[in-house]
């Protein structure tokens, strides 16, 4: 009994020693590691590691620039030590995380360069002040200067254009120094149409051969009077109230007129408009154009004008609402005048606003209105739409073909008889039914490969010109590291925006340095600072900022970070 | 009576199916990531626009009583309008319907074709040479992929021969007062070649290899024997009675493939500019256009069900020993 108790206690003995020597080693090892990381702290600690950026791109059969130039940006960011992660998403995932919910790091999307964007109030207000800077606003990049936001506004309602210019070009110089977003590339725009059916093509700014004038100027040469148009993709909905994408826009503004249209060069002159004037900052005075016609025989008048722009805003249709923001009322002055007052001065009225809106028919909307109700106009379908464009609605059968045919009693009537629009659902076919004579006039910015196809048919013209729109890299300001100018600064210069012209659009495009485009002449700032190629410039400058770098060459946040938001806290 | 209580029972688990289905298609498309209205922001739907969109839409509503809006109106056969056309999706989808309905009918019609005698030559003269050139020209068909086909026809009759019309469902500019005059005419015939060529090529293959190794079951029966031995042709024994034995389990597959076709080919569909439904479908889920996809999808579950019911019930008539209970 007693050796057994004693056994027991010998073992429990033992135990204990085992179990008090294995806690002291222990506590020494901690202790240890107390020590190292006190060391690290002021070195290379995961606290003071830059974090990781995520570059969302876009898959490569999607968009071939998104994903080569985003491989090449992520490579070149990588040689200053960041570490890069390319993620691919579809444009729908893309587009409600990033553009919508502005949950990204970083992301690139093309920007159109409508002839709206002419007048630069959507790059320069719109992308980027601070207004625009929450979820489902245009200020992807959560850009927030105060004194930038004082310039934007000045530039919105000053109604002279010299002193909106003046603005313009100082924004400009602002963002290109702070780099919120940095446009990177503008396409050259090329299309092709076949020169030995038509002549008189016209390859505007922004928009190529889809432009307006295009297709009131282009004519023909031979007896078939019906350009054929082919695009990708079909038309939605033709309605002027609730229509949301660019293809729709582009045929409504041949049917319905729009009191002003943006010409060319991007200046506003009257069209349905006699003569416009402004009153007062406040007061525009518009006198209707004689003798216009609606496609149904009817006049269009004063009482119509009125009715679109009060119906409109009655009814809350989101395409018109966003242009009518600043629009107070409506005023009949007598049967062919009439006057738009705003609250407040806002210069872009004119070519964002009046030049957007077209001329419904009041009595057939009124009509509508009675029996649909507000959201049941929203939803309607408008077949046969009827406005009093230099074209009229003709026919459409969904995915096959829609078409046009000229309004000759039009003040601007076309020369073409009818356009006949054709939709294939891939590239591959529409660049085929060109090659093949199906189509006379391409709907299609050709990739190089595509004009390397094309380039034997010898009846085809190639236009191209310069785009305003513009590939465009979205940082995150409102997270680290993009919070600080010093980082987007460097990142910016390390991108090799030349390499990228070179390799990826195979020398057809140029580099993008302002937020407003060389080609729109009159607003564009050639004097702004030219971020871009410089890699070493690049790691100079987040030196100076005190960044450093580990031994394997990743980089760390300086010793007493503080974050510098823009390039006048320098 | 036996049988009508089978049918009914049948179509009584169909619709509990289709219920499931529904409730699965409603949350899966919200459940992916993305919306139905940021992907305008940069064509310039500004903040306020999308939110007015969204309440049109119906998607500023918690997803649970957008749920049980959703089953209600179905149950009074509104599906909703579509988000991109505005229009009802079922209308939309009625346009396209009868588009690619034409289409695969012809297809399907000549795969069956192809794949029963197709199948049943082989099996007949099975290890000869036709036998093996047949079984691995079916494979290599099988394999090439439809857009490949589609393409490579195209570049043959199309470009170099010029005997066949690019794609699309008649020449540009046609315009035709019915639906009789679009589908009944020279024009719409020549351009119905190459798109139902290519697809029933491609949907031969299955058919045509179950029917093969069908077949090889039956000949080797004990009643082929018998019939051989009472004197009967060998044209007579193929047709009338190896073939009829074999068809079964062909038409199976084959019902099921054809509840599939009623959705369309998205290949085919692009490559020949066919104006139908799988080409919209696709376009339907990556614009996040709900109501379109839902019904798309709940009318190829629907067809595809039916198609099942229709074999099973099918099989009792071709083959007598099968009793229904």
């Amino acid at each position: 009994m007693v050796t057994r108790f004693k056994k027991c206690f010998s073992f429990l003995l033992i135990f204990l020693l085992i179990f008090n020597l294995a806690a002291c080693s222990s506590t020494k090892n901690t202790v240890k590691e107390e020590n190292q990381k006190e060391v690290k702290e002021e070195a290379f600690t995961e606290k003071t590691k830059v974090p990781e950026i995520n570059l969302w791109i876009t898959s490569q059969t999607y968009d071939p620039v998104r994903y080569e130039a985003g491989l090449m940006i992520a490579n070149s960011w990588k040689k200053l030590g960041f570490k890069v992660n390319t993620t691919a998403l579809e444009w729908a995932t893309m587009s409600s995380e990033g553009m919508k919910a502005h949950k990204h790091d970083a992301f690139m999307i093309q920007w159109g360069g409508k002839a709206e964007r002419i007048d630069p109030f959507h790059w320069l207000y719109s992308l980027h002040h601070s207004s625009e800077a929450v979820e489902g606003g245009y200020n992807i990049a959560g850009y927030e200067n105060p004194e930038y936001d004082k310039l934007a506004e000045e530039f919105a309602s000053n109604m002279d254009w010299e002193v909106r210019k003046q603005k313009a070009y100082k924004m400009q110089e602002i963002l290109a120094q702070d780099v919120p977003q940095p446009p990177l590339v503008h396409r050259k725009l090329t299309m092709a149409y076949n020169k030995e059916n038509f002549e008189n093509a016209i390859m505007a700014m922004g928009e190529g051969l889809y432009s307006f004038w295009n297709w009131v100027n282009i004519t023909p040469k031979v007896d078939r009077k019906i350009i054929r148009f082919g695009t990708v993709s079909d038309l939605k909905l033709l309605n002027p109230l609730t229509t949301k994408t660019g293809q729709d826009i582009y045929m409504l503004r041949l049917i319905y007129d729009p009191l002003i249209r943006i010409d060319r060069d991007g200046k506003p002159i009257p069209w349905a408009a006699q003569s416009y004037r402004t009153v007062d900052d406040k007061i525009i005075e518009v006198v209707l154009r004689d003798g216009m016609k609606f496609h149904d025989g009817k006049a269009v008048t004063v009482d119509d004008v009125k009715f679109t722009f009060d119906f409109a805003r009655e009814v809350k249709s989101p395409y018109y609402l966003s242009k009518l923001k600043k629009l107070d009322k409506v005023e009949k002055v007598d049967d062919k005048t009439i006057r738009f007052v705003l609250k407040e001065p806002f210069a872009p009225f004119i070519s964002n606003g009046l030049a957007l809106v077209g001329i419904l028919p009041k009595h057939i909307w009124e009509k509508e209105y009675k029996e649909r109700g507000a959201e049941g106009i929203l939803s309607w379908e408008n077949l046969p739409a009827i406005g009093s464009g230099p074209y009229k609605y003709e026919y459409w059968r969904p995915n096959e073909e829609f078409k046009l045919s000229s309004f000759d009693e039009h003040f601007n009537a076309p020369k073409v008889k009818g356009i006949l629009r054709i939709p294939y659902a891939q590239t591959y076919g529409v660049v085929q039914g060109l090659k093949s004579g199906e189509i006379d006039v391409a709907g299609l910015n050709l990739l190089p490969l595509q004009i390397e196809e094309l380039k034997d048919s010898s009846f085809l013209a190639f236009d191209e010109i310069d785009d305003q729109g513009y590939y465009m890299l979205h940082y995150n300001m409102r997270k680290a590291p993009f919070n600080d100018v010093n980082v987007r600064r460097a990142l910016t210069y390390a991108i090799p925006k030349d390499q990228i012209i070179e390799l990826v659009f195979g020398g057809r495009a140029v580099p993008a340095y302002s937020t407003v485009a060389a080609v729109n002449k009159f607003w564009h700032n050639e004097n702004v600072e030219k971020l871009g190629n410089d890699i070493e410039k690049a790691r100079e400058i987040l030196k100076e900022a005190g960044f450093r770098w580990d031994k394997e060459g990743k980089i760390y946040f300086p010793k007493d970070y503080k974050v510098k938001g823009y390039y006048s806290d320098n | 009576m036996r049988s009508m209580k089978y049918i009914l029972k049948r179509i009584l688990q169909m619709i509990l199916t289709l219920f499931i289905l529904v409730t699965i298609l409603f949350f899966l498309f919200r459940v992916v990531p993305g919306d139905p209205v940021s992907m305008y922001i940069d064509s310039g739907l500004d903040k306020e626009s999308q939110e007015l969109l969204l309440k049109q839409y119906g998607l500023d509503k918690p997803l649970l009583e957008q749920y049980i809006i959703y089953i209600k109106s179905m149950l009074r056969g509104d599906f909703g309008n579509s988000f991109q056309y505005g229009k009802p999706a079922i209308t939309v989808i009625g346009e396209r319907f009868w588009n690619t309905l034409v289409l695969m009918i012809t297809s399907l019609a000549i795969s069956l074709c192809i794949g029963v005698f197709g199948g049943a030559l082989l099996a007949w003269k099975r290890g000869t040479k036709i036998d093996t050139v047949g079984t691995i020209l079916v494979l290599a068909v099988r394999c090439a992929p439809v857009f490949w086909t589609g393409m490579l026809f195209l570049s043959i009759f199309a470009f170099k021969l010029k005997l066949l019309p690019l794609g699309g469902m008649n020449t540009p500019g046609t315009n035709f007062v019915s639906l009789y005059d679009k589908f009944f005419s020279a024009d719409f015939l020549k351009h119905l070649i190459l798109p139902a060529l290519t697809a029933s090529l491609y949907s031969a293959a299955t058919p045509l290899l179950v029917m093969r190794s069908s077949m090889l079951e039956v000949v080797k029966e004990d009643f082929i024997e018998l019939v051989r031995a009472k004197g009967v042709k060998e044209k007579k024994i193929l047709y009338k009675h190896a073939m009829r034995n074999a068809l079964l389990p062909v038409i199976t597959v084959f019902a099921v493939q054809a509840g599939f076709a009623i959705g369309g080919s998205v290949l085919i569909e692009t490559v020949f500019r066919w104006p139908g439904m799988g080409r919209e479908i696709v376009l339907a889920v990556s614009a996040r256009d709900y109501p379109l996809a839902q019904t798309a999808f709940f009318l190829i579950g629907t067809m595809t069900a039916l198609f099942n019911l229709i074999a099973d019930v099918l099989y009792a008539y071709l083959d007598p020993r099968v009793v229904i209970n």
